[in-house]
């Protein structure tokens, strides 16, 4: 009899699981820290580009110092803010995006520069490397889309009754979401027409 | 009992979010997968109609022998998008390539907004990086689709990306990294098959080990399951040259774009 109870009790447990949804949670967890982790990748890309680039401007007689010292400060910054991935909070969200929107004006700054140089408008080198970080702004925008569109699924699930009493119950956060950057900052330089 | 999310019903931040989200969607009015599923889809009619079932055999070839899909979109609008956005949404809607591989390209001309773009899936974005990408459009297409000849630019584009993947174009950044983790990866799982084997023969005693390799046998000879319809991985669809569906691949926006 009391292991029938016992059954019993933890069938009902697993039943009130499923259909308030505790699986589905860590499924859409789950797939909220994948998704994260491209995003992570893709700027990483980015900040592993930024010393190739330097290099290369740097390699141009006196190109301004001061340009190239700001874009070196901010990757050291931005590479220095990563997030918990179980912990993706607005909070730490906002952080992360505000370090690195720092090395992207300083980046952007750097681009609009180089117009003043036109050796290095015509070196093959900086050519590849603007194709390259060019791909690594898209790739980055796309990333962030995704992690936002899992973000707002399990964000939609998680307040959702009944599911929200199991959240509340094991933890289950709501999570960050990326805003747009503000104005059409987004990734502009990078576009440097031919 | 904590209910932190109930009552948070108005957030004006996240209200501004979902808006945006939305806009997005909006904006991203990508053309509907093609049905039947086709790899020349020139929505903007810019290429003559042999030549268009030329190079849809050529594509079909192609992704037949290696898997990889390569498909061609021309549209009359970009509807205001940005170029590796809309070729990026189309990639991952249509699910071009394979879903294991993540093998698909996407090659987008506007003609209208005189726009291109190539979007790289996962899978192939190391080896036809957003360099060769590049050099590709501004050496084949764009001189080609200056002079209106869009269908020679993008068959010398599908021909150079060809030559890319089979490796006669090398890529720049090769790494020994890779190779490194796979060879760690194979250790692993052979040391797991090891465990596993010898769990079943201690449990059954000596037949453990010939049930476990029969249970495999017959996954593996099994009849090999043609699905139709749009989520098909790459199968004949049975007449000859015809395209069979796309595979449901993904990509992160690689890639590169011109204009001219």
């Amino acid at each position: 009899m009391k292991q029938f109870l016992q059954v019993t009790g933890l069938l009902l447990v697993m039943f009130m699981f499923n259909s308030c949804g505790y699986n589905r949670m860590v499924a859409l967890d789950e797939e909220v820290k994948s998704a994260w982790s491209q995003v992570e990748n893709a700027y990483q890309r980015r900040a592993d580009l930024v010393p190739n680039l330097v290099a290369t401007v740097k390699g141009v007689a006196n190109f301004e110092q001061e340009t190239l010292t700001k874009v070196i400060e901010a990757r050291s910054k931005a590479t220095g803010v990563t997030i918990d991935p179980t912990k993706i909070t607005p909070d730490a969200i906002q952080k992360f995006q505000e370090a690195q929107n720092e090395l992207s004006g300083a980046l952007s700054r750097l681009l609009v520069s180089v117009e003043k140089y036109p050796e290095l408008k015509a070196n093959q080198n900086f050519l590849e490397l603007q194709s390259q970080l060019e791909g690594t702004e898209n790739r980055i925008s796309v990333e962030r889309k995704k992690f936002n569109e899992t973000v707002q699924a399990y964000n939609t699930y998680v307040r959702k009754f009944p599911a929200n009493i199991i959240a509340g119950m094991f933890g289950f956060q709501q999570k960050g979401y990326f805003e747009a950057d503000q104005g059409a900052e987004k990734a502009p330089t990078v576009d440097f027409g031919k | 009992m904590r209910m932190q999310f109930s009552a948070t019903a108005v957030n004006p931040a996240l209200v501004a979010v979902c808006l945006l989200l939305w806009a997005q969607l909006l904006f991203a009015q990508v053309p509907p997968r093609p049905n039947p599923p086709k790899l020349v889809n020139d929505l903007a009619n810019v290429i003559p109609d042999d030549r268009e079932t030329a190079l849809e055999q050529k594509l079909v070839a192609y992704g037949d022998s290696t898997s990889t899909q390569i498909a061609v979109v021309t549209v009359e609008s970009l509807g205001g998008d940005a170029p590796y956005n809309f070729a990026q949404e189309i990639l991952e809607q249509w699910g071009v390539g394979q879903k294991e591989k993540d093998n698909g390209i996407v090659i987008l001309v506007a003609p209208t907004e005189r726009q291109t773009f190539i979007s790289t899936g996962y899978g192939v974005e190391s080896t036809l990086t957003d360099a060769l990408s590049k050099r590709i459009i501004e050496t084949v297409m764009i001189p080609n689709f200056r002079a209106g000849n869009y269908y020679e630019g993008i068959d010398q584009a599908v021909t150079a990306i060809f030559q890319v993947l089979s490796g006669q174009f090398v890529p720049e950044s090769e790494t020994g990294g890779n190779a490194d983790a796979f060879v760690a990866l194979f250790i692993f799982l052979i040391i797991i098959l090891f465990i596993i084997i010898i769990v079943y023969s201690a449990r059954n005693g000596g037949s453990g080990m010939g049930r476990t390799y029969s249970g495999r046998g017959v996954n593996n000879s099994g009849p090999v399951v043609i699905h139709w319809g749009d989520n098909d991985y790459g199968s004949f669809s049975g007449g000859f040259g015809s395209f069979g569906g796309f595979g449901g691949g993904s990509g992160g926006g690689g890639g590169a774009g011109g204009s001219w």
